[in-house]
Parts: structure tokens; C-alpha cells; sequence
């Protein structure tokens, strides 16, 4: 029996074929007509149960592997263990892309009550997992410092093993937040939009403000080390920084990483920016472009080597099945099983994205409180859509296994998830990608090939690692 | 060289073979040791004369020549009161104990390490007694021969001890030439969490895997086990030899593990053992991956590239390029482990496997030096 | 209603199709439909048609009309063992 294969032209390459899966190879359209229309070789067929597209029978060694195959691309959600908290919406920055998810400094009421942070330790004592993720969010989290140092204390004696990260703008930086982030087990998220006439523009405002955002997190590498700090730019691609001088800013730091994030407006703001239908072009171009950049960058300087931690992301999920951490990307994409979201006033989200769309007021994402629990019929709702498999689109998708959906995103940009998939931005973005990721994986171009296997995990990178069918050679 | 045999006396024990644990006291057992005690296998330190260690069983006395009380503390010993002659079953302060279970075996591999003679003793019962002795948490190789050509005495075996001794663990070798469909249910009992398979593969083709453990039809009934432990959740480690008849293919052995034995925890690429069958074979078998890396590169890269936990048995250090030495363990046996007089002044020896005891070292690798 | 002269004014031949991929020329004229809005297809005598084409675009139109087939057939064929894989991976 053949497995059923999903096609796609591969620029100059020839066509990428692939099952469900995800084990990849390119062909040729001989290859795709014989296949089609049922007149495949011998050699065809032993082309194809060679490389995990066929088996003799429902027994065999063959068939069963790939079963465990497919069954290896879903994602599992074991207990809930990652919970994102926004102990106050207050923040001290006025970030141009962050329209609904702050409120002013001296903002009253915008905080835990006392019987909210009583209610967030009772729901995490009922908890069953024995490892925490703790992600603290805002508005400012180290404006209640004295909140996350509670969850802290909490976490630490009722869990064997915790771990937590703070998103935080690094503006103020006192010997209290410092002894807060020498913990081991305390790691550090912030934003570093470029240098700083681009980080000025987007986040500080005035020289004074960016000045001290530069040294608080230079002097915060210094001390805790580069690995517990990650810093990650959001970019205008309507008027993105110069690629060079992003690379630039994240160099001085050390930082080796780098996550670029487009901007995504909500409700109103989309409006007032004047959010084009053909914004993901703009996106991609700057997108590729940068990783062209990087690629050219590594090449010359080796001993600098960069990754863009999305690109290597995507790659490492084209490659092999598991890679199900990064909660955006994932398929099935269940929400509200192994992570949740926790607002300042104890209400429940799936995401932290679907928490600013309801305060953007498009839509209510809520699905329970802190107090009460958790609205099951929503959240079966909302999983209704969680697999992309079947969709009537994505079927027909060779990215399909490595791909996954989001719900929310659709939402916010469409406000409705039934859009023709192909042209929403998720998939755009996604496809493209996944084109350039086997477009990389096919060239022979040696500074293509030196960033993409080391960012493919390899320790020497001589080898091919996709597979040619060469179909004109059999008989 | 660690010597696993010890000439012993034995004196008023009408047993002709038995196994026995030695003690230096029972009243404060060594770290490591079992506090628990089996009065009748336990043997203690009756007492010391010049160039003999005497040791006092419930029936008998055991004296061992030229033993320090600390030598032995903890060890298992099967004793041969006949031939005067006791094996150390269990070296309580090692990580290598193997219980070789039988010396038959249906295949007849061209660098078998161990080959296979017709006769068979069936010790289940003492390896049964033996293994309830063993340290808290220790991991019990069982080889032969071919273990599962005892398959149901090897089961037995398995399911008392792990039902006694959760604690342990076991790795057995078998050409997996012998499981059937029968076997799923027993396979998939928890207590088999504990045990891994070590099953040899050398080629994605039928042609040459069966040369080279010499016979025919091994490999289609091997890709039948293989998909027996795959549905049975069993915990596998995949060993290659590399080696001349194999070497060229072993990229395509790669992506044959990739696609269709992802499920394994371990892909061992392991080199020449100069033993048995392998002795006379040397020259004709042995590559020198130290000058020839490149098959072994590409499939390793393969291999890792899908995720596949690649590992280097039995290669020094300074043999391998950089970049793979993460993946190579101290993985020869200690007691037919041994270094090189240049490997005194090397920083890695403490990581490094070293060399097999019977290393031919001008016939070996062109490599060595010190890191 | 006006057509653009850059688009052919009249019904162009796209694909013939065979024997093998009639039974599926209905899900591939629905899903052609859904990717390219503003094209018209039909079937008649054994042909699909377009019309609404713009010139440049009926060379990647026929390929995209074939491989609509293609996928519309490897989808229904293989359906039956989609589902045997799933209901054996859902231990029903």
C-alpha cells in the first residue's frame, strides 16, 4: 500500500513530496503523473518503501512505524504546568504596539486584590503537576515585585521543580530586582527593538529612558550571564530598523538569538495604522531578508554565529516530530490544557494574545476565572478547532505535520475562523517558511548549507539531509 | 585486566555448585551493598591466615588465596566446588556484570566475540539466586550465545527477579531471531520497563546483513522482532559494528533507522572487538575510523538530523572528530578495558573508553594521541 | 459587463480529462473555484474550461488544473486508509 502523498512545486528543485508524517523527499512531475494516475515503476515502489512512503502489508515493520510516525506529530498535553501571570496592568512605558494591554503607572485598580492572589495560590495548589513554568506578564510585572516574589515563595515549597520567567522592560533595575534575578531558577524576557533610535522610537520615547534601558540590561547580562536573559525585538515592518544595525545591537549584548516579531495591532489600533491586506508581504520581506543577512553575516564571521530562533524553530519541526514547546506552533493545539493565562483581575484566557484581544473589545476569550474555575463548554468550544489535519485546506498541505493552527490569531485579524486558509496570515507566513526551509535544505549553496545545519543541530554538516528521488535514471 | 575466575577451596559442602555472596561483616555492610541479608547465600569473613582469606558459609568453608577482606565485599560468586573454581558473577563494585546465560546460538557472525559452542547448562536457577544478591540498583548485562533461544527460562528468570528486586535493571543481547506474537503480552508487562534490548543490526539490506551473521532470512525475521518490540513499548538499543562489509552502507543504514526505527533509545555505532572470530578476521574486517570517518559522519549526521540518539561505543576519544566525542561513553567493560602507555600524559583518559585489553595496537588505529 | 482585455474574452481550454479523473472533476472544479476567485470553470465534453483568464497566468493555470485533479483523486483514494491508520492510532 502507498501512503498518500501531499505536493508542491519547489521553485527550480523539482516537487516536494511528503506524508503525513512529515518524512519529505523531492521528485519530479513524471514521478507526480505515474503516482496520480496509478502507474507507478517498481523502482518507484521500492523508492517509496525505502524512504517510509509504503509497506507490504498492515503487519510489517514498515506500516507500524509509520503509524508511530504520525502518531509522534500530535502534540500531547500532559498536566497543566505553564501558567502566565499578569499580577498588574500598570506599566511605566507607553510602548507604540502595545494599545490595550497597559494602563498608566498611577492607574488605581489595575492590580491583584488581595483575594484575587489568595485565589491564584489556591489554584495553583490544586494543581497535579509536580514542575512549574511560571511566565510573568503586564503591564510591568516588577511593578509588584512584591507580588512575584510571593508566587516565588509559593512555588518553590509546593512544586519539586520551578521555573520562572519574568517579562520585563527592564527600565528599573534596583538592588531588590537584582537579587530577584540572581535566583537560578528566575530567568529574564525583555525587548530590544534595535538600536536605540529604533528602541527610543517604538518603546522609551526620550534619550534619558533608553539610556537607562541600555545599561540595565547590559549590566544585567553582566551579572546573571547572557543565558538567563533573552531580549526580543518586535518589529514595525511598516518602517522596520536596518537589518545590520539590529544585528548590531543584538551583538553588543551577546545575545545570539534573535526572535523577530512582527508587530501585531489589535482593534482599533489595526485601524489607525492602516493594516493592509498585503502587510504579510511586507513582513516576509523583511523576514527573509534578514535571515538572508544572517546567513551572509555567519558565514564570514563564524565566531559570531546567529540563529533566528522562529526560522530554527520551524526547521527543527520539518526535521523531527516533538518539537511541541512553543505553544503557538503546535498541532493539536489545545488551549486551555497545559498552559493558561491569569489577569490582574483573576479572569482565565487560552492565550496571552486572546487576553489583549478581549480588552481590545472585539471579542470575549474569557473562559473563567481564578475564583470560580475554568468555563469547560468554552474551552471544549475553542477546542473544537484544534487540529489542523483535516482541515479542507490544510489536507492537501505537505507542511501539514509540521505546521499547527491558532485560533486566536485568525480572530484577531479576520474576527472568524472560517477564512479560506490560504490567504490568512498565519499560513502565509508559515508557508513561506516552510518554502524557504526545503528550498535551504535542497541548495548546495555552502553558506547556505553552514547556518542551516548548525541550526539544524548537526556537529559536522556534510550531509545531504533531504532526499532526491531521481526518477529519470529508472527504467 | 580484571580476572573474573578465582581458584578457591571448598570445604564441607557436598554442593557441587552453588552461589554464595561474600561478606566482610553483616553487621555493617559496605555502601552500595544490599543490607538485606540471604542466610543461606551470605558467606562472612571467618578469618585470615597468611596468603588465604577464609570465608564461612551456613555448610561450609570457602578459601580464597591471596584475597584482602576488602577485595570481594559485596561480590556474588558462582563456585565449581569441583574444578576448584569460582566466578564472579557480581563485582559489587562494578558496573559490568554479566550473566552469560548459554553458549548456543543460531547465528554465527563473522566478528562474533563469543562464539557459540553446542552445549548448553542450564544455570537459571544460580543466575536467578545470583541476581536477588546484586547491589541496590544495579543494571545486570545478560548475553550469550543467544539468550532467547531460552526464552521462556530467560522470562522466568525476569519475572521473579524484577518481581523481588524492582530496583533492577537489565540489558540483554539477542539477535531477536525468536520473539513471536505470543511474546507481546509478556513484553509489555511494567517489569520489562526495566529491561533493554540490545539487538545488532549492520545493513538496510537482507544480502548483507545476513552475510555477515551468516544466516539466511535473518534480517526479514529481525525487522518482524523489530516491529514486536516497537508495538510492545520496549526499550531497544540498535548496535552496529562498523566494519569493511558493512561501512559503505551504513548512510543508508541511517536513513533505514531514521524512517523506520524511530522508536529505539539508542543507535550504538560500535567498533571491532579483537576477540573470537574477529581475531583472525582483523585485517579483513577492522576500518580505522580515525582516517576513514566519512560514512560514519554522514550517517551519524542522518541519524541525528531526524532526532535519533546516536551513540560511539567503544571508539577512543582521540579517534573520533570534536564534534562527535559528547557521544562516546566509557563504554568498554572494565575488566578487559586497558589504555596505552601514550595515553599516560592525555587529559581525557577519565572520559575515554580506552581500548579493549586485546587491542592489536599495530594493527589498529593510526589516530592516537593524547587530547 | 465589460471584460478586461488582458483577460480572454471567451472560454479557454484548460485540461482534458481522462477516463481515470472524471469521477473526481467535481471536487477539483469546487476546490479550483475556492483558489482562484474571479476564474469561472466548467465542465463540458470531457474539458474543463476557464473563463475570466488572464493571459499570463493560463500556463500556470493548466498546471494548477491538473494537480487540482491529482489531489482531489489521492484524496478520495486514499481515504479509506487514512481511516484505518486513525482508527488504529485511536485504539477504537
Amino acid at each position: 500500500m502507498i501512503f498518500p502523498l501531499r505536493f508542491r512545486p519547489l521553485e527550480v528543485k523539482g516537487t516536494l513530496f511528503a506524508n503525513d508524517a512529515g518524512d519529505f523527499f523531492v521528485g519530479h512531475e513524471p514521478f507526480l503523473d505515474r503516482y496520480a494516475t496509478g502507474r507507478l515503476t517498481p523502482s518507484d515502489r521500492l523508492f517509496l518503501e525505502r524512504y517510509g512512503h509504503a509497506a507490504a502489508s498492515e503487519d510489517d515493520l514498515f506500516y507500524l512505524s509509520f503509524l508511530r510516525r504520525i502518531a509522534a506529530r500530535h502534540a500531547t498535553h500532559g498536566p497543566l504546568r505553564y501558567v502566565i501571570l499578569v499580577p498588574t496592568l500598570r506599566c511605566n512605558l507607553a510602548c507604540t504596539y502595545c494599545q490595550v494591554s497597559r494602563v498608566a503607572e498611577n492607574s488605581p485598580g489595575f492590580d491583584w486584590e488581595e483575594d484575587t492572589v489568595a485565589a491564584v495560590l489556591r489554584y495553583l495548589d490544586n494543581l497535579t503537576t509536580d514542575h512549574i513554568k511560571v511566565e510573568f506578564q503586564g503591564g510591568e510585572p516588577l511593578l509588584r515585585l512584591d507580588l512575584l516574589k510571593r508566587i516565588y515563595a509559593f512555588c518553590e515549597r509546593r512544586f519539586k521543580t520551578a521555573e520562572f520567567v519574568v517579562c520585563t522592560n527592564l527600565q528599573v533595575l534596583g538592588p531588590e530586582e537584582r537579587s530577584f534575578f540572581a535566583r537560578p531558577n528566575v530567568f529574564i524576557s525583555t525587548s530590544l527593538d534595535g538600536d536605540a533610535l529604533t528602541h527610543r522610537k517604538n518603546r522609551t520615547r526620550n534619550a534619558e529612558m533608553t539610556a537607562a534601558f541600555f545599561e540595565n540590561l547590559r549590566s544585567l547580562i553582566e551579572t546573571v550571564g547572557v543565558d538567563k536573559v533573552s531580549a526580543l525585538p518586535t518589529i514595525d515592518y511598516a518602517d522596520p530598523p536596518d537589518i545590520d544595525a539590529l544585528i548590531a545591537a543584538f551583538s553588543q549584548f551577546g545575545l545570539r538569538s534573535i526572535y523577530l516579531r512582527p508587530v501585531n495591532y489589535h482593534g482599533f489600533a489595526r485601524k489607525a495604522h492602516g493594516y493592509a491586506r498585503d502587510s504579510i508581504e511586507q513582513w516576509n520581506g523583511y523576514y527573509f531578508a534578514f535571515l538572508e543577512r544572517l546567513i551572509e553575516h555567519n558565514f564570514t564571521e563564524p565566531d559570531s554565529f546567529y540563529e533566528e530562533y522562529y526560522f530554527k524553530l520551524c526547521l527543527s519541526r520539518v526535521l523531527r516530530a516533538g518539537h511541541d514547546t512553543h505553544v503557538d506552533l503546535r498541532n493539536p493545539n489545545w488551549l486551555a490544557q497545559d498552559y493558561i493565562v491569569i489577569d490582574y483581575d483573576g479572569t482565565l484566557y487560552p492565550t496571552d494574545e486572546a487576553r489583549m484581544m478581549t480588552r481590545g473589545g472585539q471579542i470575549d476569550l474569557s473562559i473563567g476565572n481564578v475564583q470560580s474555575g475554568l468555563d469547560e463548554p468554552k474551552v471544549a468550544l475553542l477546542n473544537r478547532h484544534a487540529f489542523n489535519n483535516f482541515h479542507e485546506d490544510c489536507i492537501h498541505c505537505p507542511y501539514q505535520p509540521y505546521c499547527g493552527t491558532d485560533l486566536v490569531d485568525d480572530l484577531s485579524r479576520y474576527g472568524r475562523i472560517d477564512v479560506n486558509k490560504l490567504e490568512t496570515w498565519f499560513c502565509r507566513r508559515h508557508m513561506a517558511i516552510f518554502d524557504r526551509i526545503f528550498s535551504y535544505i535542497y541548495s548546495d549553496d555552502a553558506k547556505i548549507r553552514f547556518s542551516l545545519l548548525r541550526w539544524a543541530g548537526l556537529p559536522r554538516g556534510s550531509t545531504a539531509m533531504g532526499i532526491r528521488y531521481d526518477d529519470t535514471a529508472s527504467p | 585486566m580484571i580476572p573474573l575466575r578465582l581458584r578457591v577451596r571448598v570445604e564441607g559442602d557436598e554442593r557441587q555448585e552453588f552461589v554464595v555472596r561474600l561478606r566482610q561483616n553483616l553487621a555493617a555492610p559496605d555502601a552500595g551493598v544490599d543490607a538485606g541479608s540471604r542466610e543461606e547465600f551470605d558467606a562472612v569473613i571467618a578469618g585470615q591466615l597468611p596468603g588465604e582469606l577464609v570465608f564461612q558459609t551456613r555448610r561450609s568453608y570457602l578459601r580464597i588465596p591471596d584475597a584482602l577482606p576488602a577485595d570481594f565485599d559485596g561480590d556474588v560468586l558462582f563456585v565449581d566446588s569441583r574444578r576448584g573454581v569460582a566466578h564472579r558473577w557480581v563485582r559489587a563494585r562494578s558496573a559490568h556484570n554479566t550473566f552469560l546465560v548459554t553458549e548456543r546460538c543460531d547465528q554465527l557472525c563473522i566478528m562474533c566475540s563469543q562464539p557459540p559452542k553446542h552445549t548448553h547448562v542450564d544455570l537459571f536457577e544460580h543466575f536467578t539466586n545470583a541476581a536477588l544478591l546484586a547491589p541496590y540498583g544495579m543494571e545486570l548485562g545478560i548475553t550469550g550465545g543467544e539468550p532467547t533461544l531460552y526464552k521462556n527460562e530467560l522470562f522466568d528468570f525476569l519475572a521473579k527477579v524484577s518481581a523481588a528486586r524492582p530496583d533492577l535493571r537489565f540489558h540483554i543481547l539477542t539477535n531477536a531471531q525468536h520473539f513471536t506474537e505470543d511474546d507481546l503480552a509478556v513484553l509489555r508487562d511494567p517489569a520489562f520497563r526495566r529491561v533493554c534490548w540490545g539487538v545488532p543490526l549492520y545493513a538496510p539490506d537482507a544480502k548483507t546483513h545476513d552475510a555477515i551473521v551468516a544466516k539466511e532470512g535473518a534480517f526479514n525475521v529481525l525487522l518482524h522482532s523489530l516491529a514486536l518490540l516497537l508495538r510492545a513499548g520496549s526499550l531497544v538499543e540498535l548496535r552496529t559494528v562498523i566494519m569493511r562489509p558493512n561501512l559503505a552502507a551504513l548512510p543508508d543504514l541511517a536513513w533505514f533507522v531514521a524512517t523506520h526505527l524511530g522508536f529505539i533509545d539508542v543507535w550504538a555505532l560500535m567498533q571491532l572487538e579483537n576477540i573470537g572470530f574477529a581475531r583472525n578476521r582483523w585485517d579483513e574486517l577492522f576500518v580505522d575510523h580515525s582516517r576513514e570517518f566519512a560514512p560514519v559522519a554522514t550517517a551519524a549526521d542522518i541519524g541525528l538530523s531526524r532526532g535519533i540518539n546516536v551513540q560511539f561505543y567503544n571508539c577512543p576519544l582521540c579517534t573520533l572528530p570534536v564534534p562527535y566525542r559528547s557521544r562516546a561513553g566509557r563504554t568498554i567493560s572494565d575488566w578487559k578495558q586497558r589504555y596505552l602507555p601514550v595515553c599516560s600524559s592525555c587529559s581525557q583518559r577519565a572520559a575515554c573508553c580506552g581500548f579493549f585489553e586485546w587491542y592489536p595496537q599495530e594493527r589498529g588505529f593510526q589516530g592516537v594521541n593524547p587530547l | 459587463m465589460g471584460q478586461d482585455i488582458s483577460k480572454s474574452a471567451c472560454l479557454v481550454k484548460i485540461h482534458e480529462v481522462s477516463d481515470l479523473f472524471v469521477p473526481y472533476v467535481s471536487a477539483a472544479i469546487t476546490r479550483l473555484k475556492y483558489l482562484h476567485k474571479g476564474i469561472d470553470f466548467s465542465f463540458d465534453g470531457g474539458v474543463i474550461w476557464a473563463a475570466g483568464v488572464p493571459e499570463t497566468q493560463c500556463a500556470s493555470l493548466r498546471s494548477d488544473v491538473a494537480h487540482a485533479l491529482y489531489r482531489e483523486k489521492i484524496l478520495q483514494d486514499s481515504a479509506p486508509l487514512r481511516q484505518a491508520i486513525y482508527t488504529k492510532l485511536l485504539g477504537k
